[in-house]
């Protein structure tokens, strides 16, 4: 016999058993879209980017806004016909009336700032001063102790002449500084305070003169007039713009910034919950510093405007004002006196 | 024509070829070709075993990392992740000061903020851990403490009426948002598609292909070999020689039954458990993203659209593409009625937040809302989070017992491979020597 066929027909038999066996249990392949369940993982992150709007602050002033800011046309407002008429004999077709019949006005306000206009945590309610001079608006146009909806507080931060602009809101009453430039956007009410930017710093922080903030980290709230005075009057100091202004406490006490350049409404509400912080005043000029308060209203409504001219007017008259300014240095108890601010009209 | 044990004559090795002419190798003497034959059946033996112990042995790392490296990774990343640390902060901070705030609450925030750091540490011990993976497991240990300190700054601001609380909890929810579940969605992905490279890498062909054919190549020469024997000396049967081909037959026959079972056990580990574990595992990731979502939009009083957004989003996810994934992963009838429930939980979840986007939304009872998203919205929410972690352990149970099947199917290859194949050569040696004895 053929020896070598033998063993050549053997093996082949057992090799193919041995393939055979192989095929036949299942070389089963498992699947391969076993990861799809990861694509349904969020890529982004939920928070809407962040847009510091550093682009509104004009830093060069032309001409006509000079001749503007020279004749103190940015502090001036429309003069009201007299004292604010009562609710039940509001003109026809004013915007008040409309506002009257609509059942609800919508002020926006901060909700962040002690004193000013803040958040009880307890209730929910916002209060403080603007919040205040809101409600004797809404009392002008509604009636006294009006339903709550009928003032509607809507929280703004750096938005807060845009919304105006836009219709969201029929007024903002939050720290609004006036200028000519600011007049373009919107329309405002004659002066209703005068704040003055400061600086605070930590308590143990070096900065006593203008000088020491070279190169040092100041925190503005983006787009403000106070962005704008710190970018012309002390090149030297390097800028951090946030959204919020409650943000620029949290940057001084991360020890992210050395200072913060603000309006003292806000810094002095910042030393209430935060008595390691203080004020340095007077490093900049006076007049650079001033911020005249007005009350953002669109333009178009020049009547809303007058009639809100009329209750300030009023409020000076019978001491409200005055209360109310009261009621703000007990919950800001550093915050200087100031007198009422007498109201400049253009015409 | 063979002549008997040609030696001086050097005939040549012969065999018949297509249309049966005679073809010739090369003309070898007898001893010569003995000599060459045993050289090349030795060497021919050693590379199917290294073949086979290759195959072995890169199967066996194919499901000790599926068993012992990319599940428990899997596992710990997505127990870790630290939205859960998040819902509950969120949860506790933003209406902590609208009443008393429920200590089981905090204490809740404060286990998980705990748990969360300790699964790092665990992660992070994991001696085979990509630098990637490394690295943002070292950033989420640094994260999460930053994260409860700016909850606590603002738990104790908001407990002083200071508004400067609202912006560290700002601040805290960006913090997470922004970095810390991206970082931990990514340590997440890595682990899962680890776990994939690792049933793909010890289900794959390659390697059981080089087997066959070194084996072919080993079993042909044996087959000539003993061919050639026959032919030159009178003897048709060599022991030695038809011992090292049964050797390498049966070796074969053991590694290919070994390999088919192996193969059969991960794809079983695959198809039972791991889909299933990453279905739900995701699904509980969104789910706990969805409350913080829910939370954070009552606490920013729906000015920021983008929470509510997002909720959508998510839900859609969870109750669509990853719901049917699940079920069609499901490997019994017991497990397919389990994620039914857990739909159904799921469904009462999202009735609760419509409740709120009610009471929120249309009817502006902000207080109310409140008051139904601490209680009925986190209650049903850990109740999906409770359903999902028990069929979670379920399925990383039966993962776990195809990948262990799958190690132990392979234990004894490489042994047996090693005694084999030293066995195989020895006979082929001493078989062919005993023949070359025979021409001193």
């Amino acid at each position: 016999m053929n020896g070598g066929r033998a063993y050549r027909m053997g093996i082949a038999l057992l090799f193919t058993g041995a393939v055979g066996t192989s095929g036949a249990c299942s070389w089963t392949s498992p699947s391969s879209d076993a990861l799809d369940s990861l694509d349904e993982l969020p890529q982004t992150p939920t928070t809407a980017p962040t847009t510091t709007t550093a682009g509104a602050v004009t830093t060069t002033i032309s001409a006509s806004e000079a001749a503007c800011e020279a004749d103190g046309m940015g502090v001036k407002s429309y003069r009201p016909d007299g004292p604010p008429a009562p609710p039940g004999d509001l003109p026809a077709g004013s915007t008040m009336a409309a506002l009257r019949d609509a059942g609800q006005i919508r002020v926006g306000v901060d909700e962040n700032t002690l004193g000013l206009s803040s958040r009880n945590a307890r209730t929910g309610d916002i209060e403080g001063f603007e919040v205040d001079l809101a409600r004797e608006i809404a009392e002008r146009i509604f009636g006294p102790d009006p339903p709550p909806e009928a003032l509607d507080l809507v929280p703004v931060d750096t938005d807060k002449r845009q919304v105006v602009e836009d219709g969201d809101v029929d007024m903002t009453i939050s720290a609004v500084s006036m200028s000519c430039d600011r007049w373009e956007q919107v329309a405002f009410s004659a002066e209703y305070y005068t704040a003055d930017q400061q600086f605070l710093v930590r308590s143990d922080s070096p900065i006593r003169a203008l000088e020491d903030l070279t190169g040092r980290t100041v925190c503005v709230t983006a787009g403000s007039s106070s962005e704008g005075i710190l970018e012309s009057s002390v090149p030297a100091a390097v800028l951090h713009p946030v959204d919020s202004r409650t943000e620029c406490l949290v940057a001084l006490q991360e020890g992210e910034v050395d200072a913060y350049f603000g309006h003292d409404t806000f810094l002095y509400g910042m030393t209430v919950q935060d008595p390691t912080m203080k004020v340095v005043p007077g490093l900049l000029a006076a007049e650079a510093t001033v911020s005249h308060y007005g009350i953002a209203i669109a333009h178009g409504r020049d009547d809303l405007v007058r009639f809100v001219n009329a209750v300030l007017e009023e409020l000076v008259a019978d001491g409200t004002w005055g209360r109310l300014h009261d009621e703000l240095q007990t919950d800001l108890p550093d915050l200087p006196d100031a007198p009422p601010p007498t109201p400049q009209y253009r015409d | 024509m063979e002549s008997a044990n040609g030696a001086a004559t050097g005939s040549a090795v012969t065999w018949r070829g297509r249309r049966g002419r005679r073809r010739a190798l090369v003309a070898l003497t007898t001893p010569a070709g003995l000599r060459t034959a045993t050289a090349a059946l030795v060497l021919a033996i050693v590379v199917f075993g290294a073949f086979a112990i290759g195959a072995a042995r890169h199967r066996q790392d194919a499901a000790d990392t599926v068993g012992l490296d990319a599940t428990p990774l899997v596992v710990g990343a997505e127990e870790l992740y630290p939205a859960r640390a998040d819902a509950d902060a969120t949860g506790s901070t933003a209406f902590l000061a609208a009443g008393a705030e429920p200590p089981a609450l905090h204490a809740r925030y404060l286990d998980d903020v705990d748990r969360a750091g300790r699964l790092l540490v665990d992660i992070a011990a994991q001696d085979r851990l990509s630098p990637d993976a490394r690295d943002a497991v070292a950033e989420l240990a640094a994260q999460l403490p930053r994260y409860a300190r700016l909850v606590e700054a603002a738990r104790t601001n908001s407990r002083l009426d200071n508004p400067v609380g609202a912006a560290y909890l700002r601040r805290a929810s960006d913090l997470m948002t922004d970095e810390m579940l991206p970082t931990a969605s990514g340590i997440y992905e890595e682990a899962a598609h680890r776990l994939d490279r690792g049933y793909r890498a010890g289900t794959s062909g390659a390697p059981i292909i080089g087997v066959l054919a070194a084996a072919a190549l080993a079993l042909a020469l044996l087959v000539a070999v003993q061919s050639f024997v026959a032919r030159r000396t009178r003897r048709i049967v060599n022991l030695g020689l038809l011992g090292a081909t049964a050797l390498v037959v049966a070796l074969l026959g053991w590694a290919v039954t070994s390999f088919s079972a192996q193969q059969q056990a991960l794809t079983r580990s695959e198809r039972d458990g791991s889909d299933l574990l990453l279905a739900l595992s995701t699904m509980r990731i969104l789910a706990l993203r969805s409350l913080s979502d829910e939370n954070l939009h009552l606490i920013e009083r729906g000015t920021v659209s983008s929470y509510r957004d997002d909720f959508a989003d998510v839900t859609a996810s969870i109750s669509g593409p990853l719901m049917e994934r699940a079920r069609r992963s499901a490997p019994d009838e017991a497990t397919r009625t389990e994620i039914g429930r857990i739909e159904g939980h799921h469904r009462n979840f999202v009735s609760v937040h419509d409740r709120i986007a009610r009471l929120f939304g249309d009817d502006d009872e902000y207080a109310a809302a409140v008051d139904v998203a601490v209680t009925d919205l986190a209650a049903a929410a850990a109740t999906v989070d409770e359903a999902l972690g028990t069929e979670i352990t379920a399925a990383r149970t039966r993962l776990d017992d195809g990948a262990d099947d799958a190690r132990q199917r392979l234990r004894t290859l490489p042994v047996v491979l090693l005694i084999g194949i030293a066995a195989a050569i020895a006979a082929a040696v001493v078989g062919l020597q005993l023949r070359l004895r025979e021409y001193r």
